[in-house]
């Protein structure tokens, strides 16, 4: 067997399995409502489809007039270029803890604001989006009433219902905006108290749904052909550390999805130890820059892949100076 | 009556297996909120899917695959903030100083391998399966397995022996 073969691997990844720290216990219950709520979605679907036109049609024959109180519902929808990105909601007010870090991302066409708190740049302490149009506050959550968030309802999501740790675990303040969408902020590494509901709170007062054009780092090179961007990442850290940002962008060359991968450190650093595999870097003044096959799809590579790789490389720009 | 069948099979399923895939979520996520997420999750797929799990010649293997396949796609999202730096990962772990020190090193260093070479490890050298099982869990080809495999136990054997802080003293395997 395998663990004959490396028996001391074995035993130290078994070690670390047993002395991990206890989870939550597994709500069994919630597995099963969510499950037979995405079993019935799944079911209803195909009718859905058809409906959906209709409604479609609906709206835009009405002029995206809104059911509630006849707003205009917000129309961008959050987009990625080679060379910036448009979002549709942005942060106002955040306390100070919420300052060391800011982010936007644009994924599967929604597209997130988020800042980040103490230099951590794993995950945001808070971010925000809008939801889609015709989403409502789902049976994924356990849902409670919160005050009105600038007149209008709004409900605290908690995607757990058991957990070993209540204070830290995140959940979500879901408000209604103008036009009857609404807007959702979500939160981690924040203690659950009443203080801290009020400023989340705070935070869903100051937001804003509005069109918001990001410009990314880096510019590809004429020469490499069209480039399509499909999903894309741009971190700004404000605290001390060694990184100012970061930026990750998917992108479309040649009929290939290829990862590309900045960040601009404050104080020069050697290369990174661990990257992909499928990864050519180089240094471009204080900026690293990686590009690699699609981070999703680690393959062993052929060399026309390769060179794909290194000629997006040598074909992408950073601009200068960005802050 | 079916359906009180197969609600009671799916609850005394996760409840005598809840533990063990939650350590196989551990090693794969490295952090223990995550790991949580990553089976509730993984459960909730298979309750959805559960006349094809009790089809399945070996239900343990059939929830390893779920939970596998439902952790590389999550990698998908977000890898940039996973990947481009792997240490990141780790410091921000360790900024919230809840996990258990034990360990750490080996921890640290699955932490900051590519995910599918983590899930190869793990696969492999934790839950015990051949090549050709893993490769049958991760979708993917034995030679792609070997490869992944080899370059984790490298990458593994580099951090742990460069680590200052390791308690090991070296890595002998």
């Amino acid at each position: 067997m395998v663990n004959d073969e490396m028996p001391q691997l074995a035993a130290q990844l078994t070690e670390l399995a047993e002395n991990s720290e206890p989870g939550r216990m597994l709500d069994v219950e919630r597995a099963r409502r969510v499950g037979r709520t995405r079993m019935r979605r799944r079911r209803l679907a195909g009718l859905a489809g058809a409906a959906a036109v209709l409604v479609t049609v609906g709206l835009l024959g009405a002029g995206f007039r809104d059911r509630h109180d006849g707003t205009p519902v917000p129309a961008v929808s959050p987009t990625v270029g080679p060379s910036s990105l448009t979002m549709n909601v942005r942060f106002g007010w955040v306390p100070d803890w919420a300052h060391s870090g800011s982010g936007y991302t644009v994924e599967k066409g929604q597209g997130k604001a988020s800042v980040q708190r103490d230099g951590v740049l794993v995950e945001p302490a808070l971010s925000v989006w809008l939801t889609e149009l015709g989403s409502e506050p789902g049976a994924e959550y356990e849902l409670r009433d919160a005050p009105k968030v600038n007149g209008r309802l709004a409900y605290w999501l908690d995607p757990e219902t058991i957990t070993s740790e209540p204070g830290w675990r995140p959940y979500h303040l879901r408000w209604q905006v103008p036009g009857g969408r609404w807007v959702q902020l979500r939160t981690m590494y924040l203690p659950r108290t009443t203080e801290s509901e009020q400023e989340l709170l705070r935070v869903a007062a100051g937001v804003t749904v509005e069109s918001v054009n990001v410009p990314l780092p880096v510019h590809f090179a004429d020469a490499l052909g069209p480039v399509r961007a499909f999903d894309a990442t741009l971190i700004r850290s404000n605290s001390p550390g060694e990184i100012r940002w970061r930026m990750g962008l998917g992108v479309e060359v040649s009929g290939q999805r290829l990862s590309v991968v900045a960040t601009r450190n404050t104080t020069p650093q050697p290369p990174p130890e661990f990257r992909s595999s499928n990864a050519e870097c180089r240094t471009v003044g204080d900026v690293d820059l990686c590009v690699s096959w699609d981070l999703a799809m680690e393959k062993e590579m052929t060399p026309d892949e390769w060179a794909l790789v290194r000629k997006v490389l040598a074909g992408v720009e950073v601009v200068p100076d960005f802050k | 009556m079916a359906k009180l069948s197969r609600d009671a099979e799916f609850t005394a399923f996760v409840t005598s297996r809840g533990g063990w895939l939650r350590k196989v979520a551990y090693l794969l996520c490295a952090d223990s909120h995550r790991a949580d997420d990553l089976v509730q999750e993984s459960i909730t797929k298979l309750y959805v899917n559960w006349h094809r799990a009790g089809r399945a010649e070996n239900l343990d293997g059939y929830a390893r695959v779920v939970l596998v396949n439902t952790f590389l796609a999550e990698q998908r999202t977000s890898w940039w903030r996973r990947t481009a730096r792997g240490e990141a990962v780790v410091d921000g772990v360790a900024v919230l100083g809840r996990e258990l020190e034990t360990s750490l090193d080996l921890r640290r260093a699955l932490a900051a391998l590519p995910s599918r070479q983590r899930a190869t490890v793990v696969l492999r050298y934790y839950c015990d399966l051949t090549v050709d099982q893993t490769a049958e869990a991760m979708g993917c080809s034995a030679g792609n397995v070997k490869s992944q495999t080899s370059r984790g136990l490298d990458a593994l054997r580099r951090t742990l022996a460069g680590d200052p802080s390791s308690e090991s003293g070296g890595v002998t395997w």
